[in-house]
């Protein structure tokens, strides 16, 4: 149960005043003529001074009607499970469809992710007012989607529907939403082996892993600036630990070691027999030591591509050495940065009020005090 | 026959009427005279009959002679009645216009007793205080002096204190001959001191009855809350729980009323506790009809 005006319990201060009328009722007893007082008892003589209740049960009734218009005016609304549904009807949200690359993807059962996602954006919205934002960018777009909220009554929320590569969305982003407005993650589930349709996988260390797709050759050559830093022996991770260098046909490595490093050993003997790996060797670049493939497949090139995918995937999977990045945001991340939609529900109580069974109480409650009253049918005799 | 309820016979104001409403109710039933025994003068023996009264039988005759012989008597003068009436501020209760207090009743009762002693051609007085001072008629018969009986009852006032046991031994000492003293009232003042003259009027020869008046809420007592009980004759309040003590107030009152009960059987009294809610019609038929019957 909430209460919605709380301060309404002060009005249980009211209580004193019918206890002081029932102890201070002696002072304005009413006077009974009787033909003699031999047979009432020197005992039952009630002292001048004392105080005492003479009608707990009247006493309490009244007590009880106070209470009750008190709870009344604290306007108590009851939290009942078919309510909690038919609130959340009433929430206006804010949807934000994720149309990044990623999300261009396929879902495991074959629909395109976007796709999926538009249909549950679309089933969201049919619950009340709502609007849908389509962005690559879903982490820019919630701050527009939370100053729209802004405008709107009631309760307010933001679900944001996207696959939730790294990066999609950073915590601070969360952190700069409004406290009352609610925040729910749909995420879309795709399909892992997408890839292999692939052809030619490259990846660059831009702080987080991303995975960029192409589907030809002309996609791949048209990675020009990656393709270059990959052939140019650029590092391809950002990993302190474990730095690896493809050394493409013509580039000159400078003085080299033998595989010495353990961590070297095992990334080697994971690449596959025929990844066109011409010699490993230890050497340094760019003044920090690494692991030096060297292969015989032209950059920019199908086979070039399927190399480095190769080296890359060695390298994910080594079991030494830092883990490998996650692609996506952990369900656990998305858990924390959830809001339920209780703490907006609260700023959409206004409107509703359970008082009135508080006021049919005290009414049913004045009712009996008043039986009780002329219950004592001589008491107002005199 | 048909009770006059007591509401009815609050409304008739004019007392004589009342009285004779009350009598000729009850006397609608065939009665002997209930009041005999000590005014008839024994006039001759004659043989007992079969159907005769063994009362009226010579026990002594038959002791010595081995013969029944029943006595004969003549009413030579007729019997007294003396009226004790209590005008105690208590017989005012209750003060409420809608209901019978019981002076009110008491009233009625002599008034109706008045009645029936004088329609039978016996004499009847009263005696009461008004004001500390007592307030005598002598027993007389005759239709004026009933009027006269009845408008002095009608004057009367329930106020002030009453001394019963005064009252009683002076009603004793005017009622030159032996007969009746019935003493109506509701007996709370002076317990012991009224039973005492009322034995010691009983030992000079008077037939002793006791009508003792209550009202039901005197027994029932159905206040609730803090009240301030008022004497109604001395004025003293007592701030009660009513509802507390009503438990206690009513063995009191049934203690109370048991106990006059058992003094007037022991002493040999006739005793009637009269409550205000029955009609007096009633009440007075019972009570008569088991004087009849001693």
């Amino acid at each position: 149960m909430i209460w919605r005006n709380p301060w309404a319990w002060l009005g249980l201060l009211t209580i004193a005043v019918p206890v002081l009328i029932h102890l201070l009722t002696r002072r304005t007893a009413r006077v009974q003529r009787f033909p003699t007082l031999r047979f009432l008892g020197e005992s039952a003589q009630i002292a001048a001074r004392r105080l005492r209740l003479h009608d707990p049960l009247l006493l309490a009734v009244r007590i009880l009607i106070l209470v009750m218009a008190t709870a009344a005016l604290a306007q108590p609304y009851f939290d009942r499970p078919d309510r909690q549904s038919r609130g959340a009807r009433t929430i206006t949200r804010a949807i934000v469809v994720d149309t990044s690359a990623s999300m261009q993807r396929a879902t495991p059962a074959g629909r395109g992710a976007i796709e999926v996602a538009r249909d549950s954006a679309r089933t969201l919205a049919e619950a009340g007012a709502h609007t849908i934002v389509e962005t690559t960018a879903p982490s820019q777009a919630l701050a527009g989607a939370a100053a729209w909220l802004n405008t709107q009554p009631g309760a307010r929320e933001v679900v944001v529907i996207s696959d939730f590569q790294l990066g999609a969305v950073v915590e601070a982003d969360v952190a700069a939403l409004p406290a009352d407005i609610g925040v729910q993650w749909k995420r879309i589930e795709v399909a892992p082996g997408v890839n292999q349709a692939t052809t030619a996988v490259t990846r660059a260390s831009i702080g987080n892993t991303v995975r960029v797709l192409a589907q030809t050759n002309a996609a791949v050559r048209a990675q020009a600036t990656l393709n270059a830093a990959i052939a140019a022996g650029a590092p391809i991770k950002d990993d302190t630990t474990r730095r690896v260098a493809i050394v493409f046909p013509g580039f000159d490595a400078g003085n080299t070691q033998p595989v010495d490093r353990p961590w070297m050993g095992d990334l080697v003997a994971r690449l596959p027999a025929d990844s066109l790996l011409l010699r490993a060797a230890r050497g340094t670049i760019d003044g920090s030591e690494q692991l030096l493939l060297f292969t015989r497949a032209e950059p920019g090139t199908l086979p070039g591509a399927r190399f480095v995918s190769a080296v890359l995937d060695a390298y994910d999977t080594a079991p030494s050495g830092a883990e490998r990045d996650p692609d996506v945001l952990a369900d656990t991340t998305l858990a924390r940065w959830s809001r339920e939609a209780s703490e907006a529900k609260r700023a959409a109580l206004p409107d509703v009020s359970d008082g009135r069974w508080f006021w049919l109480l005290a009414l049913l409650l004045i009712g009996v005090e008043s039986w009780l009253r002329r219950k004592q049918p001589h008491a107002h005799a005199a | 026959m048909s009770a006059l309820s007591p509401a009815v016979v609050a409304a008739t104001r004019d007392l004589e009427l009342a009285a004779r409403l009350v009598v000729e109710g009850w006397r609608s039933g065939a009665h002997r005279s209930p009041f005999h025994g000590y005014n008839a003068e024994f006039q001759q023996h004659r043989p007992y009959r079969i159907g005769d009264d063994l009362k009226y039988l010579d026990w002594k005759i038959l002791a010595r002679t081995d013969r029944l012989y029943s006595r004969q008597f003549r009413e030579t003068t007729s019997m007294s009645v003396m009226l004790v009436l209590d005008t105690s501020a208590s017989m005012a209760f209750p003060e409420d216009a809608t209901q019978l207090s019981k002076h009110r009743y008491a009233t009625i009762i002599a008034a109706a007793l008045a009645y029936l002693i004088t329609s039978q051609g016996d004499a009847v007085g009263l005696i009461t205080t008004v004001d500390d001072r007592l307030e005598y008629l002598p027993a007389r018969g005759g239709r004026p002096h009933l009027r006269s009986l009845i408008a002095r009852l009608d004057r009367l006032e329930a106020a002030g204190e009453w001394q019963p046991d005064r009252v009683i031994a002076r009603a004793a000492e005017l009622l030159d001959r032996r007969g009746v003293i019935i003493v109506v009232s509701d007996f709370y003042d002076a317990e012991d001191a009224t039973r005492t003259e009322l034995r010691r009027a009983a030992r000079r020869g008077h037939d002793m009855a006791m009508l003792q008046v209550v009202s039901p809420e005197e027994v029932a007592f159905p206040f609730r809350g803090s009240l301030a009980f008022e004497d109604l004759e001395s004025g003293t309040r007592q701030l009660v729980d009513a509802g507390a003590i009503a438990m206690a107030y009513r063995d009191n009152v049934s203690a109370f009323l048991k106990r006059c009960r058992e003094h007037a059987t022991t002493d040999g009294f006739d005793y009637a506790l009269l409550s205000t809610d029955v009609p007096p019609e009633a009440a007075l038929r019972a009570f008569l009809l088991r004087r009849g019957s001693r």
